[in-house]
């Protein structure tokens, strides 16, 4: 990982279309401006991470509880399915 | 052709049926071939199945079906994407999850699936701003 010191008001520049600017400094919190071309998504990283296992947690759907959730939605279907 | 589920066993489908994720879906970046299974649920819900993975299966659910005033407005980046160039080729769906206890289940509005449903393109799309929940509850209590 690349290292820099900055202070309020200076940037970076990534390649040739981002910039970062550190905009706000406080005890722990910094505030951070990017700039950069519409075709990058720029996202909080714990965002990305907590719909990964979102995801995965989805994917993880055990059989007899599908069949809990059709009694769920069609109550009526209960009967004629056992 | 013949697509192996561990879900639904051996199933034909027609290679104009796939739909192409060209980032995957997060957590997944290697699958980009789905197919939206219709017959194996009830309505409203249906089955997002991988076409590479047979243990890959996702439920999904309307988004409008709970919240009726869900809104999405989809960036000219996503529209891009998808090739999207009108209302009518769109359909968009949240990934459910089913814990044991089933009344328990959520449905993901923060990232929905973004389909152009024509062109056979997907996208899991994470709405920039944070109104609406990853894990909001489908029955309330």
């Amino acid at each position: 990982m690349l290292i820099l010191t900055r202070k309020i008001g200076e940037s970076l520049l990534v390649g040739e279309d981002i910039r970062i600017t550190v905009i706000d400094i406080q005890k722990n919190q910094i505030r951070i401006g990017i700039e950069a071309s519409k075709e990058y998504t720029i996202l909080r990283e714990e965002l990305v991470l907590e719909i990964q296992q979102e995801n995965q947690k989805a994917m993880e759907i055990k059989p007899e509880v599908l069949d809990e959730l059709v009694k769920l939605v069609h109550p009526s279907k209960q009967e004629k399915r056992s | 052709m013949k697509l192996n589920t561990a879900r639904f066993g051996e199933y034909e489908y027609r290679q104009e049926d796939v739909l192409t994720f060209p980032k995957g879906i997060f957590g997944f970046p290697d699958e980009k071939e789905f197919l939206l299974l219709t017959q194996f649920s009830e309505e409203p819900f249906m089955w997002l199945q991988s076409v590479h993975s047979p243990q890959l299966a996702f439920v999904l659910l309307d988004p409008w079906v709970v919240m009726s005033e869900y809104k999405i407005d989809l960036s000219e980046d996503v529209k891009r994407a998808l090739k999207i160039v009108s209302k009518d080729q769109v359909m968009v769906m949240g990934i459910v999850v089913i814990p044991d206890d089933p009344k328990l289940m959520t449905i993901n509005l923060r990232a929905p699936i973004v389909m152009n449903v024509k062109d056979r393109l997907a996208e899991q799309v994470i709405l920039p701003d944070d109104l609406y929940p990853i894990r909001y509850k489908i029955f309330s209590e």
